[in-house]
């Protein structure tokens, strides 16, 4: 029995993707890697920048030092990068990560290139419960104020479309547009409190709503950095299913993933990690969205190595940005939302002047 | 045996009936419609014999809507489909998966993916978390098979609906299935590789000892290549047997409102469908 001739009629060569995977796969590895350690080598640096010059060795030794838990010779020192640095830098790596997993797994579910960590009304949720706080003093649990309302209102629109799914299959299209209307609501909402707001609470939420990664404690990062892991493990294992689901529904369903049930609980995971994130960060724009379609047009469109790849390149970007917002205006510290603001849009212009073609339709 | 020989040979080997299951599809007393009205009603069809199986009908009859309640695609308002003697309801899809699989007739993709990696997802229902040295070589297996090789780095999404169909149809090789279903698998292709796919298709369902049930149009194409042909109509089957006993000009009468003329050369029917002008 004999197989197909090719287009030409030609006896064809043998096909050989054997070579081509072994190639693919080094290259998508090697990116992973130099990822990874450009924002280890970045982090560093991070460290040393601000009104106190601190040199790379004093930033590695308060390191050795904060992990073996030995007395510094500099007190100092270890006091600023360790107590004051570190927590920010720390909470932009493992936030700029956790957006940019959450980012690829919500494009990858809802076959939606636009998608990002936010497209469910999660940022808009979180901040409807941050101005509840801060505007009319609301806490859902006392004592936690802000970062307690932001979490619980951004988990509200996936409970939404959870409740909504016994009644209709989740499809991307319900979901997307549960998403759009959750946040119009919300939106709604906190316009109406901040029309009421005095000026102090109405520049809190404000600036509440550009997002930073300055006000975090190191157990604050250490919280984050759970949820994140946790997170990201559950989606790396997806990966298969994320790959089948770009496919469409139909076609994932014949390759054997109950396409509506991982859907939901992959909404679920991402909106845990997001809503973390958002809760004590404050809105970060474009992480989501940039690092991914960056990320697509190195080493292509397999998540099995798109979500690493995409989390360390997006905890670089955001730790980038965080070393902008310090530097730039000094000594104002801008909140970093703006910067991903304002390097995301021209980058993301730039991603589809460059690539409409060949990353998505 | 040479190099390309060893690789075809992995996607070509006989089923192995391994825990002694005889292959089967049962449709009983099934019924499928959307609200209150009924597109397929007490379908009762048995398919038990490895081969190639067309089923014919005119547009909007329920050919596709049959086939996509074997595998739980749609899920029939009464009766039951058996696989393999296993009511599907009962069944998950990765466990129907691993038994059938379902070629589309066109699919799309958002983000770019070569013809390689789009046939290598195929594996999914076989392969574990990581890819194995055996899945591409059977990835490589099927892309000689359907003649891929000089687009198989391509973006799928830049390939011709002819070529696409011929990807989708890799895909569903790579699954290894013990039944192939192929929604209108040619309908895109020219006639050189209608014929092609046809006669492969025929040949894979015979050496493999398996079954291949594919919606069709082409009344030649079925009547030279089909072992078996069902013919729907009005809700149901309206003629089952061999390409002789249900292409007869009175059948193509009843189920397309077109006057044929009907020779038989060789035990093939060929049909020849007679113009009417105004």
């Amino acid at each position: 029995m004999s197989g197909l001739s090719a287009d030409d009629g030609n006896i064809p060569i043998k096909s050989n993707f054997e070579m081509e995977y072994k190639k693919m796969t080094a290259k998508r590895l090697g990116f992973i890697i130099v990822c990874a350690v450009a924002s280890l080598v970045l982090a560093i640096y991070a460290a040393t920048v601000g009104s106190y010059p601190i040199s790379p060795e004093e930033v590695f030794q308060s390191i050795i030092d904060a992990i073996a838990g030995n007395e510094p010779d500099d007190r100092g020192i270890y006091h600023i990068v360790i107590n004051l640095r570190m927590p920010a830098i720390v909470t932009a790596l493992v936030c700029g990560f956790g957006l940019a997993i959450c980012g690829v797994c919500m494009q990858s579910m809802l076959k939606n290139p636009l998608a990002d960590p936010y497209t469910m009304g999660i940022s808009s949720g979180a901040g409807f419960g941050a101005a509840l706080a801060m505007i009319l003093g609301i806490e859902i649990i006392g004592g936690a104020g802000i970062v307690a309302n932001a979490f619980i209102f951004s988990l509200l629109p996936a409970l939404v479309i959870l409740f909504l799914s016994k009644f209709r299959n989740a499809t991307p299209t319900m979901m997307i547009l549960c998403g759009i209307a959750l946040m119009y609501l919300f939106n709604a909402a906190t316009q109406l409190f901040m029309l009421i707001a005095d000026p102090e609470d109405l520049s809190a939420v404000y600036k509440w709503m550009i997002g930073s990664v300055d006000g975090t404690s190191m157990d604050e990062a250490m919280l984050i950095l759970a949820v994140t892991v946790i997170g990201s493990i559950y989606i790396q294992y997806m990966s298969n299913q994320l790959n089948l689901m770009g496919l469409g529904d139909e076609s994932a369903k014949t390759l054997g993933v109950d396409v509506e049930r991982k859907r939901l609980i992959l909404l679920m995971a991402v909106t845990l990690v997001a809503a973390t994130i958002v809760s004590f960060t404050g809105i970060i724009g474009f992480i989501g969205l940039v690092a991914p379609h960056m990320v697509r047009a190195i080493i292509g469109t397999d998540n099995k190595y798109l979500i690493p790849a995409s989390g360390f390149l997006g905890a670089f970007i955001l730790l980038l940005s965080h070393i902008v917002a310090m530097t730039v205006a000094q000594p104002i510290v801008l909140p970093v939302g703006v910067i991903t603001s304002c390097i995301g849009g021209p980058l993301f212009l730039f991603l589809i002047l460059r690539n409409s073609k060949e990353v998505w339709a | 045996m040479t190099d390309q020989e060893d690789s075809k040979s992995i996607l070509l080997e006989p089923r192995q009936n391994i825990d002694g299951v005889e292959l089967s599809v049962r449709f009983e007393n099934m019924t499928f419609g959307y609200d209150e009205k009924a597109i397929l009603e007490n379908i009762n069809l048995e398919i038990n014999e490895p081969g190639l199986l067309c089923i014919l009908g005119p547009n909007g009859v329920g050919k596709t809507t049959l086939v996509k309640c074997i595998n739980k695609l749609l899920k029939p308002k009464s009766g039951r489909v058996f696989v393999n003697g296993k009511d599907v309801s009962s069944m998950s899809l990765l466990e129907i998966s691993r038994i059938l699989a379902f070629v589309p007739n066109s699919s799309s993709s958002v983000f770019s993916m070569s013809v390689a990696e789009a046939i290598l997802m195929g594996r999914h229902p076989r392969a574990g978390w990581t890819t194995s040295q055996h899945d591409i070589k059977v990835v490589d297996s099927a892309i000689d098979l359907l003649g891929l090789q000089e687009f198989s780095t391509r973006d799928v999404r830049q390939l011709s609906a002819g070529q696409l169909q011929r990807v989708l149809i890799a895909r569903g090789l790579v699954q290894e299935p013990d039944i192939l279903i192929l929604d209108e698998p040619t309908s895109n292709l020219d006639v050189k590789y209608q014929m092609d796919v046809m006669r492969f298709l025929k040949a894979y369902a015979r050496d493999r000892g398996i079954l291949v049930i594919m919606v069709c149009h082409d009344l030649n194409i079925t009547a030279d290549y089909a072992d078996r042909v069902v013919l729907m109509y009005g809700k149901g089957v309206f003629a089952d047997g061999t390409p002789e006993e249900v292409l007869t000009t009175e059948n193509i009468k009843t189920v397309y409102k077109v006057n044929a003329e009907v020779n038989v050369r060789d035990g093939v029917p060929q049909v020849h469908l007679i113009p009417e002008y105004d």
